[in-house]
């Protein structure tokens, strides 16, 4: 019943009506993939802002050039403690500021530095340059701090300290997250144009085709909006066939990658792909294909005909 | 629906001063002017090429004329939007001279064409088909397609299309050129059928046999001109 049709107008032997679910699931794969990946990405920076709300650095300069950097760290650190809305402040080892920085200076200042002045502590150089003191500092929760304010005190505690708020970085990040989305709106929106032309073109080409047809169900009493029915269910049907297995072949693409990130361990194997609500953006995207694609044939031919009549 | 038809007893169809050309080509029909009165009956007559299929063309605003006026139903037609085309076409049926069937349907869905674009639907649509189609002596053939069926058979597929709508204007170009002469009588019938229902009947025909035995009013075509014929009323 519903592989073949009865239909007025006899579709089955337009080329373009053949082609127009193949073209309409890539557009539909393609979307479903972008979208996906908006989800991904936006999923990790939102992680990561997450993460960095609340945080402040305070770094403070040592090496020979600043001889009392380790009373300076003790100030800063007995300041921090002092004040209030600060919920944790930590001097970071040693090890960990090499980490942070190795990917700056290499191994290099692990061989050198490491061994050389191991058991010295903070002011010890790496590769030759000194590692500064970094103090991590974690706000309460709830706590509004002034950072301005605490940034000069810490300054007034260590000459030459720099506090680094990474509200600021968290608030790019939103940027960021932000910039992803309307990437991902526009990538959407140029492939629903794309398909947009491609139905206008079929049903042009239809309407073509079909000429002497469409002119007998005139002369027999047929409206337009008769004719542009039997475009739009054509037009709907073949979309809705193309956008299902584009969105299937989308979601095996993501179970795909999916798997992948968990044989590297990137994510744990159990974590959810997508919120239920994102499931829910792949499952209409079939429905929203072939609306977009019956509502475009219904115009073009109503447009059409009334120009050719 | 049929009421309005008979309101003041306004003419079916009126010409006034119609002439119609193709194109840059000369006049094919000038200063037509006739009126058919609802319950007519008429044949059309003419040489080939006198112009019988243009003034059913024109009749079914298929074709507009050149110049003068066509009344359909009491409205003119040249002020007629667009859009109230088709319900006025849904009030005539029409047998072309070329059937016109739609090769890819069966001759029931051809048939059930005109109830369906006027939103008819379901079993009721055809059985109405199905007995009419028999009636025509087609009932061996419901599901035939037009390519499959003979010229005679289609021309009476093309007629049932024409008539299932209980038209108040039936226009038949040639209804009997495929047929015997016993086929062509019992489709003149089906006319007459329809014609006492209040249809108003217009056939185009060279075949004078037929026209003599009916004796039905003629309008016949000539350089152009129409005039009306008058023949004795038919016999019963
Ligand atoms: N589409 C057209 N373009 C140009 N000329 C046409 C067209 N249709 C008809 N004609 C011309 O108009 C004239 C009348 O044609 P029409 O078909 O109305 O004649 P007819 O009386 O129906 O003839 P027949 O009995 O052979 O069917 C003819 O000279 C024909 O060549
Ligand atoms: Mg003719």
């Amino acid at each position: 019943m519903l592989i073949r049709r009865q239909t007025d107008i006899p579709f089955e032997q337009d080329p373009a009506g053949r082609l127009l679910p193949w073209i309409v699931a890539i557009m539909i794969y393609l979307s479903g993939v972008a979208i996906a990946g908006a989800i991904a990405l936006n999923g990790a920076v939102s992680t990561w802002s997450s993460g960095l709300s609340g945080t402040l650095t305070i770094q403070i300069p040592a090496g020979t050039a600043f001889p009392k950097a380790q009373q300076h760290a003790d100030a800063v650190l007995a300041l921090l403690r002092k004040t209030p809305g600060i919920g944790e402040a930590r001097r970071l080892p040693r090890a960990e500021v090499l980490r942070l920085v190795r990917p700056w200076l290499g191994d290099e200042g692990k061989g050198d530095g490491g061994k050389g002045n191991g058991g010295k502590g903070g002011d010890a150089d790496a590769g030759g340059l000194p590692l500064p003191i970094l103090i991590d500092v974690r706000t309460a929760a709830g706590a509004d701090i002034d950072s301005a304010a605490l940034a000069a005190r810490v300054a007034r505690a260590a000459p030459g300290a720099v506090t680094e708020n990474h509200a600021r970085w968290a608030g790019r990040l939103i940027g960021l997250a932000r910039s992803i989305w309307l990437v991902a709106l526009i990538v959407v929106a140029l492939i629903g144009l794309a398909t947009v032309i491609t139905v206008v073109f079929a049903t042009r080409t239809g309407l073509r085709i079909h000429r002497r047809v469409i002119g007998l169900l005139h002369l027999i009493g047929a409206h337009d909006r008769y004719i542009a029915r039997q475009f739009e269910r054509q037009a709907l049907w073949l979309s809705l066939q193309g956008a299902v297995v584009g969105v299937a072949l989308a979601v095996g693409t993501v179970f795909g990658v999916v798997h992948l990130a968990g044989e590297a361990e990137l994510q744990p194997a159990d974590a959810a792909i997508f919120t239920p609500a994102q499931w829910a953006i792949f499952a209409c995207l079939p429905g929203v294909a072939a609306l977009v694609a019956l509502l475009t044939a219904r115009i073009t031919v109503l447009r059409t005909l009334r120009r050719m009549t | 629906m049929r009421t309005d038809l008979f309101d003041g007893e306004k003419p079916v169809v009126r010409f006034d001063q119609v002439g119609v050309r193709y194109g840059a080509g000369p006049e094919v029909l000038r200063d037509i002017a006739f009126s058919l009165e609802p319950g007519s009956f008429h044949f059309l007559t003419g040489e080939s090429g006198a112009g019988k299929s243009t003034l059913m063309r024109l009749i079914h605003l298929s074709l507009r004329p050149t110049r003068g006026l066509v009344h359909l139903f009491g409205r003119d037609t040249a002020t007629l939007p667009r859009d109230r085309v088709p319900d006025l076409r849904r009030r005539i049926g029409v047998v072309y001279q070329d059937f016109r069937l739609l090769d890819h349907l069966t001759a029931v869905d051809n048939v059930a064409l005109p109830l369906r674009v006027a939103g008819a639907r379901g079993p009721d649509v055809r059985n109405h088909v199905s007995e009419l189609l028999r009636w025509v002596g087609l009932g061996e053939r419901l599901a035939a397609k037009p390519p499959t069926l003979s010229g005679g058979e289609q021309q009476r597929v093309a007629i049932a299309r024409a008539v299932i709508n209980r038209p108040d204007l039936l226009l038949a170009d040639e209804p009997t050129g495929n047929v015997d002469d016993n086929i062509g009588v019992r489709l003149i019938h089906l006319f007459e059928e329809l014609n006492r229902m209040g249809t108003t009947v217009v056939i185009a025909t060279h075949n004078f046999g037929l026209v003599d035995r009916f004796r039905y009013p003629r309008l016949d075509l000539e350089d152009g001109a129409l005039k009306l014929i008058r023949t004795p009323s038919p016999p019963c």
